[in-house]
């Protein structure tokens, strides 16, 4: 089979994929208690306003037409309005997307920049020093409550030595003066620093890690040996005979944590005050939002998919063993 | 004169439970042009052997002492550089298991014009060619030198390891059960191609089996070996007309002799020793069918007994040759 074959094949079971988790969110919902509209209706409207909404909403058709209505409208892309925001749920994403990624998946890819190199080094240097300290940094990381390590580093570095700002992405003076484009960006990154480098710092310890295993794990196999009996320098032995060979399972999981870092994360973007994605999902969830909370899981899990399909043909372009 | 002596080599793995002495005080050395059989149980260092000479131990291997002499010098006080430069240059090894040693994700050609380019300035195209030569000596078509090892089969993967050992012209080839994980007919054809490669460069050839009827087939003298100490060395035919170590005695009449007369085949009874805590004594004692008391107590020297002919056993004096 080509390859043209397998990715038409894999978007085949994608949408299926999609449609079921599409029809389970729609019930999830539904099935939660509590009532939506408390949300929106004030106790004290009188019922027929009451009504007039609930109708809006379309929340008073029978259960099978408001999930016909909103499989079309999900088919369309129309993910209708907040039940909460005075936005549509698009317009939402389309806000709170570029701060996501702006931290989230910046983050992941420094973590990744910075962990495979040295993941790679202290499996090869395996006994050495370096190789425990770092593994018991990359562990200590790996476990450590983020809420807890950011709190510390906001004291630390916010609060009593006044490095960077307490939270937020940006000061709404800067960005409403008259200033240019240079300070507003250099206002963003004032405010990025110290949450990029916590997640940074948390993110990388797993991609080191995995990368460690990864490489310890290659290292045991013959063709190291064979590269070792032939003579190559040491250089070549680890960059093209071992890690080339452990970065096939990092790829998938880096594909992964790209898709994944899409989606935020609710305790970073509370303690950080930041205005991404994660928090969004979590409340919207809290308050019933319905429309809201399904985009974004249908976002994540759209993401997901996609991603696990880049990993694959990642994969096949790295190992020459595997053919589609 | 010898190519490659190996005097007292001692070495052990540390384990938790303690130290494995693998290779015990092992002595013999090769001839250049000649081919030298190691045959041993399983476990009883013939590899460890093979991976001293090239200094290519697993970490938790240890040298305790002796010498390797390789064309004069000592390689065991050599630095890791120069040695580097010996391994797959002057000293190959086709090492044990090897249907893994080629790397998966790079295609079989590039992985021997790499070896063949740490050791020699070559450009690309001379190095291609010189592959392209080496596949033709080994029985493989060139044009699969753009694959990759799974598209091999297992006695294409081996005449390729082959291929790869031979690229830079050693003096010295190891042969590590080059053929065990091959089946019956496979087998065959790749000693064929080793002894004919052998004889047509004049190699130096080290070949390491359990099975003494391919050593016999192979190679000019045979170095019989015990839980990690040679009990006898002889030259083949020596070896055959007249085995004198009972451990030896016993390895002959274990195989079935096609050509021969029809004999019992008589397995040796009992078991090859935990490396952890050898028996006392000669370490084959506890299975030979002639041990005397003294056998238990003090360990048998490794002497000349006959021009060529090598033996650790108390029972065998001069006189009763
Ligand atoms: N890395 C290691 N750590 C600990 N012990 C080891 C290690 N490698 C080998 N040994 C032990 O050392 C002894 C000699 O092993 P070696 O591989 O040299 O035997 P061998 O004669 O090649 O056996 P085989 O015919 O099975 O290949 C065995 O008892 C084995 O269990
Ligand atoms: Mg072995």
């Amino acid at each position: 089979m080509n390859l043209g074959r397998f990715i038409l094949n894999r978007l085949g079971q994608i949408v299926i994929t999609l449609f079921i988790i599409t029809t389970f969110l729609f019930l999830l919902f539904r099935m939660m208690p509590g009532d939506p509209t408390s949300m929106i209706l004030d106790p004290k409207m009188p019922p027929e306003a009451k009504e007039l909404i609930r109708k809006e909403f379309g929340l008073d058709k029978p259960l099978m037409v408001q999930y016909l209505y909103y499989l079309k409208n999900t088919l369309t892309g129309n993910f209708g309005k907040s039940f909460y925001y005075p936005e549509t749920v698009l317009e939402i994403v389309k806000r709170k997307l570029p701060p996501t990624i702006l931290l989230f998946t910046t983050a992941v890819i420094l973590s990744y920049l910075i962990g495979l190199p040295l993941g790679k080094t202290i499996a090869w240097r395996r006994g050495s020093r370096l190789e425990m300290g770092a593994t018991v940094f990359g562990l200590f990381f790996y476990t450590v409550f983020i809420p807890w390590f950011g709190l510390i580093a906001i004291w630390v570095f916010s609060y009593r030595l006044g490095w960077f700002p307490i939270g937020g992405m940006l000061t709404p003076e800067v960005w409403a003066a008259d200033v240019g484009l240079f300070p507003k960006i250099w206002d963003v990154l004032y405010h990025l620093i110290l949450p990029l480098s916590v997640l940074t710092l948390l993110f990388f310890a797993g991609s080191m890690l995995l990368m460690r295993n990864s490489m310890l794990e290659t290292l045991r196999e013959d063709y190291i040996l064979t590269a070792r009996a032939k003579g190559l320098p040491e250089r070549v032995i680890k960059n093209r005979h071992a890690a080339r060979n452990a970065m096939l399972p990092v790829v998938t999981a880096l594909t992964l944590s790209l898709a994944f870092s899409l989606n935020g994360g609710v305790l970073t973007e509370t303690i950080f005050s930041w205005p991404g994605l994660g928090k969004a999902l979590v409340e919207a969830v809290l308050n019933h939002d319905y429309p809201l909370a399904q985009a974004a899981f249908l976002l994540l899990a759209i993401l997901v998919l996609f991603a696990n399909l880049l990993a694959d043909i990642l994969y096949a372009y790295l190992d020459p063993r595997i053919k589609y | 004169m010898s190519l490659l002596e190996v005097k007292n080599l001692r070495m052990c793995y540390q384990t938790s439970q303690g130290l494995i002495k693998a290779v015990d005080g092992v002595s013999f050395e090769v001839k250049k042009g000649e081919a030298l059989g190691l045959v041993g149980e399983s476990g009883c260092g013939k590899s460890t052997i093979a991976l001293s000479i090239m200094r290519l131990l697993p970490p938790n291997g240890r040298l305790l002492g002796g010498e390797i002499l390789f064309a004069d010098e000592d390689l065991l006080t050599k630095d890791e550089e120069e040695m580097r430069k010996m391994r797959g240059r002057r000293i190959s090894l086709i090492f044990q298991a090897a249907l893994n040693a080629l790397n998966p994700v790079h295609r079989v050609g590039d992985q021997i014009i790499e070896a063949i380019q740490a050791h020699e300035r070559m450009g690309k195209e001379e190095a291609l060619r010189r592959v392209e030569e080496l596949y033709r000596l080994v029985g493989l078509d060139p044009g699969m030198m753009g694959s990759f090892p799974h598209q091999y089969s297992g006695g294409m993967k081996q005449r390729a390891i082959i291929a790869l050992a031979l690229s830079c012209n050693p003096e010295l080839l190891i042969a590590d059960e080059p053929t065990t994980a091959l089946d019956v007919i496979i087998q065959d054809q790749i000693i064929k191609e080793i002894l004919k490669l052998q004889k047509e460069f004049n190699l130096t050839l080290i070949y390491i089996s359990h099975d003494i009827s391919l050593i016999a087939e192979t190679c000019s003298s045979i170095g019989i070996m015990y839980a990690g100490k040679l009990v006898e060395y002889a030259p083949t035919i020596a070896l055959f007309q007249s085995p004198l170590h009972p451990y030896t005695q016993g390895l002959l009449s274990s195989y079935p002799s096609i050509k021969g007369p029809k004999r019992r085949i008589s397995p040796i009874p009992g078991e090859v020793p935990n490396l952890l805590h050898p028996p006392s004594g000669c370490r084959f004692h506890p299975r030979c069918p002639r041990a005397k008391e003294i056998c238990g107590k003090e360990e048998p020297k490794y002497r000349r007994i006959k021009e060529d002919h090598y033996i650790a056993c108390h029972c065998v004096n001069n006189s009763a040759l």
